[in-house]
Formats: structure tokens, sequence, C-alpha cells
């Protein structure tokens, strides 16, 4: 089911109402049954692949919490094993068949292994599968470092992982967050509820009234590359910049804000992430709850920094190569995900003091901006690492590597002369230009907006609504981070 | 008090919204009950842009045939069955075969039994942007032969075996029930006149200051709308999109095949009708990306290696635009009638004997 729905409105009307009607016991129950319906409005057989997940590592985190020493390490393998090998089978296995035979065609041998469709017709890649997959192999690493109780009620545990709201795009919750919570009984608390459902409108006009409209640009201009000039292009790939984020963000606002409605909170995911000055900022603000997932359970058992700058060098682009395969089963991700990785190695070689790049590592969220000079240097250093990233972006928006380089090439050598193609008119453009002004600067305006009132409330939500009524797009659905 | 009973009142509301979207023979129900508004009331185009120019009030009036349109004579020794789309989607009884039976390409393959005593005549109709996705080698023989009809008398050949192989799962557990959901919720809750003046105020300000339909295409005169496939220029199934040779001579070997096949199974001839697109019709000089109409059904009917005989529909079909509807896709009943008198003649001459040549105009 799409947030962005008439089904899911409906849905989450009689699901909280439910909820707000039911003792602790039932609350549970309902949640999980509900979350159960959410996700077989995709495809029934889903709940198949995600109940062989939930079973595995149910089962295996009561193991080893009982066990020690290598048997319980031995069990911890075994059940991470099984988790990657689902999701390698579903979402890498046609990857890897064609990476091999690619391999082998200059040597003229090809692999006699068939695609997944042409043995499993019908059988397609789960929604979503990456991130629950992750948010279950948190709870079995936890379990093993003794940080987190095995939990012993199954029903429970089966909602950590099936929780509806983050259930398909994250955030990607840990155990120590969320199982808690799933287990406190939660009374109606009217400010709460309003700030969750606040948060839920801010983040459909995200998604309707600015992702789905620059999308509107940006799915012509990729449509055929070939024939989009440089201008437009370019102008594409800084909408995708924004689209992009409007969309994972919208989805997250109106995930937390969900669950905030039912007094559950949920880890924040993003932080204005395009002000960041430098890319281990962006990383600081962007996807928070996968990067660090992957920094605490690749990156720093892997050594992390800890180990020398060769090292360090490694790891980090060992876990952004893989943060790019996570995405998506293709060679443009991890293109996408190796660039990050080597701007990030190349900002350990470069010097603070002098050379002002904003690939260099800085703490610009707390640094303090010394007169005009700092200021006008964290700007530039702000629009460089967008350019940086918008560059990055490419890869994840073409529909092949080869796109990629075509629309590099047309950005690279653009004729400024030539006006950029959109279809977008004139007022709609100037609309789009405000709204990703307010969005940018959200930090700067947002707090003098009075929300914190029942009457805030009732004159923000018909206002929220109606924006999205009439300035909403409502003919791109998908959520982009439902494919991975 | 209050707040608890407001809690109850909408919980069980959005309960029974739930339970009605979920199922569309209620939803069927209600709607002949008139307890929620008819979706199909102002026509399709209307629904999806909710243009007050193209709300059709009496669109009723428009569709429906009547019983004068009833054929006076009927010809026993002509056994009909018609293979067409929804232009065509119009009661058996009004056909002139002794006998008459309408297939869908919706429904699995549907079984027959062909009296041979009869002469058997199977009539496809296609509309203009169905001719090229539908008739290719990979999309036929799922739609018109393993969903097609079948000869019970087992004296027909069995279906072809075809590359697709069955699905290790089953239906329910491939199906997206929450496909179509939302459209029917909108229906069951934003089709009251109310909520249908908020959608066209909407609708007129996104045409008039954004200069965007999103769910059709408006001709740039705004006073016709058509699907967007069929007027967009973007793919196969547009008026506006290049024709090759190579997509005519495709069209035309899955027609001689499908001929040859259903002529094995028994049937005495087998014919077709291609039915030009709205946009076809209406505004044929569209061009959406500065492609023109690609003429693609005279060229299939103009092409002599097409062996299937046809009853051509295109030269009087453009002469009366009047014959489409405002607010909808499809002809009207004025459309409906010329295809009845066409097709009945037809029945006629087979009956008579009459010797029929390979196009009729």
């Amino acid at each position: 089911m799409l947030f962005n729905s008439l089904h899911f409105l409906v849905f989450f009307l009689f699901v909280t109402l439910s909820y707000y009607s039911l003792s602790k016991q039932g609350r549970w129950v309902l949640l999980l049954v509900a979350s159960c319906y959410f996700y077989a409005a995709f495809i029934p057989s889903y709940l198949l692949i995600l109940g062989v997940v939930i079973l595995i590592d149910y089962f295996a985190a009561l193991w080893i919490e009982r066990s020690s020493g290598s048997r319980r390490k031995a069990l911890l393998i075994l059940s991470l094993v099984a988790n990657v090998a689902l999701l390698a089978f579903f979402k890498y296995f046609d990857f890897i068949n064609q990476s091999v035979n690619s391999l082998l065609a200059p040597l003229g041998w090809q692999s006699s292994v068939p695609m997944l469709g042409d043995w499993l017709p019908g059988v397609v890649l789960p929604i979503g599968l990456s991130f629950h997959t992750f948010q279950s192999m948190s709870y079995t690493i936890e379990v093993y470092r003794g940080k987190q109780v095995a939990e012993r009620n199954f029903g429970v545990y089966s909602l950590y992982v099936l929780f509806y709201p983050q259930l398909v795009a994250g955030p990607i919750e840990r155990p120590g967050h969320m199982l808690p919570q799933l287990n406190a009984f939660h009374a109606f608390d009217w400010p709460t509820v309003r700030m969750g459902l606040l948060r839920m409108a801010g983040g459909f006009v995200k998604k309707v009234v600015i992702a789905d409209r620059l999308a509107l640009v940006v799915d012509q201009a990729y449509f055929d590359v070939d024939k989009s000039s440089g201008t437009t292009m370019l102008l594409a790939s800084i909408f995708y910049s924004i689209q992009i984020y409007c969309d994972f963000s919208g989805y997250s606002d109106i995930a937390i804000g969900a669950g905030q409605v039912m007094g559950i909170r949920m880890t924040e995911n993003f932080r204005t992430p395009y002000l960041a000055a430098s890319i281990g900022d962006f990383w600081r603000r962007w996807h928070i709850s996968l990067s660090s997932w992957f920094r605490d359970y690749v990156y720093i058992p892997l050594g992390g920094n800890r180990l020398g700058a060769t090292r360090t060098a490694l790891n980090v682009l060992f876990v952004f190569g893989l943060s790019g395969l996570w995405h998506g089963a293709n060679w443009k991700f991890v293109i996408w995900g190796a660039l990050h990785g080597l701007y990030l190695v190349i900002s350990q070689f470069i010097k603070p003091s002098s050379r002002p790049l904003p690939i260099q590592e800085d703490s610009s969220s707390t640094m303090q901006l010394r007169g005009v000079g700092g200021v006008v240097r964290h700007r530039i250093n702000q629009l460089l690492t967008f350019g940086l990233v918008t560059l990055t972006w490419i890869f994840f928006r073409a529909r092949t590597t080869d796109d990629a380089f075509v629309v590099l090439k047309k950005v690279f050598t653009l004729n400024p002369s030539v006006p950029a193609q959109t279809p977008l008119a004139a007022p709609e453009l100037w609309l789009c230009a405000a709204l990703i002004g307010l969005l940018l600067y959200e930090n700067s305006w947002i707090r003098y907006v009075p929300r914190a009132t029942t009457t805030a409330f009732w004159v923000l939500m018909p206002l929220l609504a109606l924006a999205c009524y009439f300035l909403g797009v409502f003919t791109s659905n998908q959520f982009i981070y439902f494919q991975f | 008090m209050i707040l608890t009973l407001l809690r109850w009142f909408f919980l069980l509301l959005a309960g029974l919204v739930l339970l009605v979207g979920l199922t569309p023979p209620l939803q069927r129900k209600l709607n002949n009950k008139g307890l929620i508004p008819d979706q199909f009331t102002y026509g399709d185009l209307y629904n999806m842009t909710n243009l007050p120019a193209f709300k059709e009030e009496n669109i009723a009036e428009h569709m429906m045939l009547t019983p004068l349109d009833k054929p006076a004579q009927r010809y026993e020794n002509v056994h009909f069955y018609n293979f067409g789309d929804s232009f065509t989607d119009i009661d058996t009884s009004y056909y002139a075969g002794g006998f008459n039976f309408r297939a869908s390409q919706n429904e699995r393959l549907q079984p027959i039994y062909l009296d041979r005593s009869k002469k058997n005549i199977l009539f496809f109709q296609f509309i203009e942007r169905v001719i090229r996705e539908r008739l290719q080698p990979a999309v036929y023989p799922a739609m018109y032969i393993e969903n097609g009809i079948m000869d019970t008398t087992g004296k027909g050949p069995l279906p072809p075996k075809v590359a697709s192989k069955p699905s290790p799962l089953p239906d329910w557990a491939l199906a997206q029930f929450g496909h179509d959901m939302s459209s029917r919720l909108e229906f069951i809750l934003f089709n009251f006149t109310p909520f249908l003046k908020l959608k066209e105020a909407k609708a007129q300000f996104t045409l008039d200051v954004l200069g965007r339909v999103p769910a059709a295409e408006v001709s740039h005169d705004h006073k016709q709308v058509f699907y967007k496939i069929e007027a967009n220029g973007l793919s196969s199934s547009s008026s506006f999109y290049p024709a090759s040779a190579a997509d005519l001579k495709r069209v035309i070997s899955v027609l001689n095949t499908l001929r040859d096949y259903y002529k094995t199974m028994g049937f005495d001839e087998v014919y077709v009708a291609f039915i030009p697109n709205k946009v076809t019709v209406l505004a044929p000089n569209h061009r959406p990306h500065g492609e023109p109409y690609n003429h693609f059904i005279e060229r299939l009917e103009a092409d002599t290696t097409l062996k299937t005989p046809l009853l051509s529909f295109y030269g009087t079909v453009t002469k009366h635009p009047e014959w489409y509807h405002l607010g909808d896709g499809h002809w009207n009943n004025q459309g409906k009638r010329y295809w009845l008198s066409r097709v009945n003649s037809l029945i006629g001459q087979v009956s008579r004997g009459d010797s029929i040549p390979r196009i009729q105009y």
C-alpha cells in the first residue's frame, strides 16, 4: 500500500481509531494484522518471504542468547548468512549471473544458469526487502552483543520487523529503540497525536507537491537522454537531487508521523542534508538510519579508522561500495556508492587549512562561522557539496551506466544558450523554486510557525491538505526507495 | 462521551468504507441501490480529468441501444461469434445470427460448441490503440488463443503451447488486492456532487494555470479530450507513434495466423474490423511531438497480404466525429448502430451465400 493513496488514508484512520479503542494486548495484535494487510496489498506472497526472515531471526536470537563462545558466534553467522542469502537470492541472483556472464564472454564461455524469472516466473523482488532484512539482522547482532534481550513474544517480534509505517522504506530501526515501545502501552496524548499528524501532512506535501512535480521534468529528460539537451539534463539532474530528497524524506516524515500518532517514536532519518558543507557532513544528515547501520555493523567491526590511513580508506571504500550495492543490483549503484567513498577518502588527504574544498572533513553543524569570509566559505562549501552529490545522483537516476555517462558528457559540454526543455509552465517553475528555497532553509523559519496549540493545528491541517490537493501531482505514485 | 461517540462513528465508517472497497460486488450492489454514485455517470474521460467541459450529463441516454435497434430479421443458418473489446460490448440479441456469442480476451478459455450444420463466422474487432500492442507474436497467443474460444466438439486444434511457463505461485499469492483500491475508494467517498465540484475546480485550475491535464490528453483548442496513450505519441498505442513496415508485417502475420488457427478449428470464415481511435477521428492533426498521424489502419486495410477479409470502418467513422462521446473514450449509440448495421449486413450476406470481397467499405 502506498502512503500517498486514499487506501492508506482510510486504512490509517481505521487502524489508529481501533488502536486507541483496544487494550495493550489487543494493540500489538491489531498492529501486526494491519501491517500484514499493508504489505499484502502489494502482493500477498511477499509475506511468506518476510515470514521466513522473521522465523530465522526469532529462533536464532533465542538460541544465541542461551549459547556462549564459539557456538554463540556460529549461530549468529548462520542467521546472518541465512538473511544475506535470502536477500542475495531475490535481489542479486540475476545481477551476479549477468556479471559472471559478462566476465566469461571474452573467453567465449557462457554460464548455463538461467535468470531467476526464467525458472520462477511471476516472482519479483519483494518491496523493501533490503530494509526489513537489515532491521532483522540488527536484532540478532544486538542479542549476540548482549545489548538486547531476546524477545519471547513471537507476535511482538514479528511486529518489530513488520511495523507498517517503516516496513518498506525505513527508517531502519534498532531493537533497543523499538521493542520496548512496542511492548509498552501508549495512552492517547492529543499534543503528540496532532504533532504526528502535522508531520505526516508535511511529508505528503514534500512527496506530492514537490517530489512528484519535479519528477515530471526528471522523467521526461531521463526517458531518452540522447534526445535531451545539456541544459535540460543539468536542470533535470539538479531537480532529481531535490526530488529524491523530498520523496524519501517525505516518506520518512509520514512514517515517523504515523508512528508518533500511536505514541511510537522512530529514528530521524534526515537533517537538511543539502545544507551539508562536506561529504562527511552530508552522510551525517542523509539516510541516517542506514549510514549508522553500516557504521555500527560493518565499518567499526572492520576496524573503522583505528588501523591507519590505508586501512581506513579501504574500509570507507568497502562500506560505500556495499551501500551502493544495498541500493540496487546494478553497477550504476555501485559506482554511486564508490564515488561517495572516493570523495571521503580524498578528503582524508586534504589538509583543512590549505584546501577549502567541500570534500574536506569538517563539522559544519557545530563550527563557528567567523565573519563574512567564514560565511562565504561555508556557503561555497555547501554549494560544492551539493554539486558533488548531484553528480553521483546522475548514476543513481539514469536507466543504465551508459546513460549516466551520456548525461555527464552533456552536462559538462552544454551550450548555455539552448534553453532547458521542461513540461512545467513558468508559474509552476517559480512555485518549485519557492518550495525548494523554503525546504532548504526549513530550520530557519519552521520555528516561527506556531504548531503547538490545537488552534494552530486546525489552521495548519486544512491548509496543508488543500496545498496537497490543489498543488499535488498525483501521476507518479511510487516512492523511489520502495525498489530497494 | 462525545469524543468516544465520534471515535466509534468514524471507526465504523472507515471500516465500512474499507469493506465496500474490498468487495466490488458489494460496491456494485450499493451503486444499483443509489447509495453511492456510479463511477461511469459522466463518462470515463470525465472521471479521469474532472474537467467540467467534458461532463456529459446524459451519457447513459447517448450510450444505450433500444429494442428498436434489434435486427428485424434473423439468419438462422449463421452462427456469429464476436471477439472484440469495449467498443463492441453489446448484448448478443442485437446481432442477426441464429446464434450469437461474444467472447472476451479478459476471460479464460471459453468453451463453445460449433454446430457444423450452420455457417460459423468469427469476427475480430480491434480499437486502433491495441492493434500493435496485442497483435504481436509474444502477446497474441495469451489473449486470443489461450484465453480465446475452444471448440468442445473435439474436432478443433488444441491451443498451441506458448513460451510462458506457469507461475509456481497460485493467483492469490501474486494478486495485488490493493491495486485498484484507491480508485474504488475515491468513487465510494468522493463522487458525490459537492466533491465533484471541488475536483472540477482543481482540474480547471491545473489546466488554466499550469497548462496540464494529468490523466488525459486535451486537444489544442481544449474542446476534446482523449486517452493519453492514444494521443500522446509516446507508445505504439498512439495514433501519432510512427508505424514501420515491420510493424505492419508483424500485425498482418499474426492476423493471418489467427485466421488459420480458427478456420482449422472449424469456423467457415474469420473477419476483422479496425475502429479508429477517438483522437484519429476528432483531432488527426493533434501531433503532440510533431509526428503526423501514422495512418496505420489505412495501411493495414490496403495491404493485400492480409488474408483475413475485413469490414472497413475507417472512411465512414472518420466523417462522423459526433459518433464519439464528449466525456468518454468510446463511441456512442450512433457508432454502435453503424457497427450493428455493418455486421448484421455481413451476416445476411453469409446467410445468402453472396460472394464477399476481401474488403468491404
